[in-house]
Formats: C-alpha cells, structure tokens, sequence
C-alpha cells in the first residue's frame, strides 16, 4: 500500500522545450526567465563540449540542455536510473555565490576515458589511482571551462573548489545534492546538458544546482543582453 | 509476470500512485527527446517501479525518495539512501511492516509539504500506518540504514546532515516506543536498503559488494 497522497498534480505542462516548471510553484519562476538561464548554461556547455573534445582529441556532440524547477524529491523519479553505478566529480563554487556542479560518468565509460587520457591501450592497463586522477582532472577541466564561459559573459566571477570523486549508485549521489536542496526550498532549480564522445556509447552528464541568489543574479546580467 | 496483474492479485488498490507517472509521461511524451542512453531520463510509468529481483527471486517495490510504504506480502521494499535515512518498522506479532525514505531531520512546518520527508513527522505516520495494518495486538521494532556522508561539504554548509537525520530519526522512535533493534548508518558510502515486509529482514547492500543482513 502506498502512503504518498501529495504527490501527483506537481508537474503539469511546459510551455518551453527542455524547460520544466513544478506546477504549483510556478509563481517562483518565469518561463523566460528559466529559458534565459538555460541559453547561458549553453553557452557554458558549449565550451566544455570544446575543452572535451580538445582533451580526447575525438568530435564530441552535447544534446540541447535542459533545465527544471521541481521539487526536489521528484527528481529521482525524472532521471529513474537508482541502482546504476555512475562516478561522479563534485565540485563547489568558492565565495559569495552557492552552487553545486556534478558531472557524472558511466563507470563503464570511465574507465574508457581513463585510458584515453592515459595513453593506454585499453581500459585494464590503467592503474586505478592514476585513472581516479585523470578523471578528477578531466571534470576539472570541463567545470572549470563551463564555469568560465559563463563568468566572461555574465561579468561575475566563479571560481570553484577542489573536485572532488566518488563511485556509487545514481540514487545515493543525487540524495546528497537534493537533501541540501530540499533544506533551502521547496523547488529546486537543476540544470543539465550532456556529452557524448563520437565513440562512446555513453554519455556523460553535467547538473548544476544553482542557488536562487545565483540564479536571480545570472538572470538579470543576462537580461541586459536582449 | 506482467506487475500490474502481480498488483491486482495483491488485492491492494492503491499501490502506485498513478498520478505522477502520468503526468511526468504526457511531459516527457510532449517536449523532451526521449533517447535511449545511459543518463536519458526516460519516460517513469508505474510499472517501472516494480521489477523481479534474479537473485531473490521475489518481486521488489521501490520507495522513492520522501515516500512510504506498507506491505503485508512477501515482497522487497527497495530503496537506494546516501544521507538520507531508511527507516524500517516491522510488526513482529502480524508479520506486517512498512518502510519510509526519509530525508530531511526536522519539519519546516509549511503545511502543503510531504509528511514522509521529515523524521519528526514521517516516524509517527509510518508507526502509525503499521499499526492500523497490523491491527490491535501489536509489537512493533524499527531498523534503520542510512545517513552517511559521501561528500565532504567546503562551505560547510550542512556539515553530517546524515548524522543529524539518524539521530533524528532515533530520537523519534524513541518517542513513538519503538524499539531500535538494529541499525547500518554513517561511513561516506551509498546503501541500497532491501526490506521483506514479512519476515523483517533488512538487507543492505553497498556499490563494493559488501552485503550485511540486519
């Protein structure tokens, strides 16, 4: 028997591609406003595509970003990924600003990546803290590209924290982020983009968790431009 | 064996909650690029949820993140916890239980949110909803899994909010007198928490391959 009565009605409809708003909360967020954020984190992705795609020396294609404004606990139900292993590179935004940016990889894929930037043969020959190395710099490099573009066209500075890597199920990484997120509000903002090597199966995906302070901020700056 | 005949023989009407399937199926239907690969969100219809287990062989049920249930079948309740706490509370006399994914230590008293995402007020309701399943003669225990820390947080914004969940949650068990007969929490690794509702035994389960039965 299921115990949950306030759960459906949440999520209605969406008026821009990619772009979801939680029904009941909708006086958060503007539609345009949330379209406007999403074509800066294209921007930011976009670049990180490039600094990938320089690094494994392969052609890399990024799908079209997507952003939503749900509650945190419907996430889950969005992605419905819970029991597959990933690897995932956290890292923080350093000063005023709060925000949180993970970029996830298929364990499989990793390993993969690992010996592309190891110059190994094949995925076996890597040493495992070495690759664990390679990856960290590769989610490095990536946010800090993403992060960049965004600062230079925004006029604001980002510079984030260490990264930091974890191994574990989809469902136990993404708890953390929207644990924290469920704390400060009732929404959270969460965008996405994703890579995908030319010839990895997989792909690779960025989520950003803005905090309403930076994203309001980021809005405006962006606004000024249209 | 198709779930939903599976959830008809049950004889339990309201098993999944309809209402959010559909409703995020017309979203994705309508405006996203549904693809199949590894991190495409693809489209969660109900029956998504219920899926057999090979190796037990059962039918498992998820619990997703600020939900609950209660079962009276041999059936695994499933969930995945990283800071977030598995609280499970089992009726030793009716050979019922329930489980409850809990998220957050303290309620933030706005009234439309959901009473399964707080320990203060998820505990009660979820002790409250075996008791009605069990029926009068009752003797309830709880085993919880969970609240581990798996990043380190820089800013130091929550520091060991999974700590503060357990402690909770503990703390709210106690008020509710339910015994805790045994727990797997802390450490900075995910669990995936197996629960039968009919016999109490709680598996947990971790992405190295340790398992430890509670």
């Amino acid at each position: 028997m299921n115990l949950n009565d306030v759960n459906g009605g949440l999520i209605k409809n969406s008026k821009v591609d990619g772009v979801l708003l939680g029904d009941d909360h909708r006086q958060d967020y503007e539609y345009f406003d949330l379209d406007v954020l999403r074509e800066l984190g294209s921007i930011g992705a976009g670049h990180a595509a490039t600094a990938m795609s320089e690094i494994l020396q392969e052609p890399v294609s990024i799908d079209i970003p997507r952003i939503y404004a749900i509650p945190p606990h419907m996430v889950l139900k969005c992605y419905n990924m819970h029991d597959q292993p990933a690897t995932a590179i956290y890292m923080q935004l350093n000063g005023d600003y709060d925000c949180d940016i993970l970029l996830l990889f298929d364990v499989e894929e990793e390993r993969k990546l690992a010996a592309l930037m190891t110059m190994a043969s094949s995925p076996d020959e890597v040493d495992p803290e070495m690759g664990a190395s390679a990856i960290v710099e590769l989610g490095n490099i990536l946010i800090g590209s993403f992060l960049s573009a965004i600062a230079d066209f925004a006029g604001v500075t980002l510079v984030p924290t260490t990264p930091q890597r974890v191994v574990d199920t989809f469902d136990a990484i993404l708890d953390h982020f929207l644990v924290k997120q469920a704390m400060l509000s009732n929404l959270s903002l969460i965008f996405e983009a994703q890579f995908k090597r030319k010839s990895g199966d997989a792909s690779c995906i960025l989520i950003v968790f803005p905090s309403r302070e930076l994203s309001q901020i980021l809005i405006d700056k962006a606004k000024k431009f249209i | 064996m198709n779930p939903l005949v599976v959830a008809s023989i049950g004889g339990v009407s309201n098993i999944f909650d309809p209402n959010v399937g559909d409703n995020l199926m017309d979203l994705f239907a309508q405006n996203l690029p549904v693809k199949q690969s590894f991190f495409t969100p693809i489209i969660t219809s109900t029956s998504m949820n219920y899926r057999m287990d090979q190796n037990l062989a059962i039918e498992e049920l998820r619990v997703d993140i600020a939900e609950a249930r209660v079962e009276k079948r041999p059936l695994w309740l499933v969930t995945n916890v990283g800071s977030c706490v598995a609280v499970c509370v089992y009726d030793t006399v009716n050979r019922c239980g329930g489980m409850a994914h809990v998220m957050l230590p303290k309620w933030n008293g706005d009234a439309n949110s959901h009473p399964y995402k707080y320990a203060d007020t998820a505990v009660p309701a979820l002790v409250a909803a075996v008791r009605k399943l069990g029926g009068e003669s009752c003797s309830l225990v709880a085993k919880i899994a969970g609240g581990a820390s798996m990043f380190s947080d820089v800013k130091c914004h929550l520091i060991n909010i999974g700590q503060k969940n357990v402690e909770a949650v503990k703390k709210a068990l106690l008020e509710c007198y339910v015994p805790l007969v045994a727990e797997d929490t802390g450490g900075n690794c995910g669990r995936r928490v197996l629960f039968n509702a009919s016999t109490g035994v709680v598996v947990v389960r971790t992405i190295k391959g340790g398992e430890r039965k509670l």
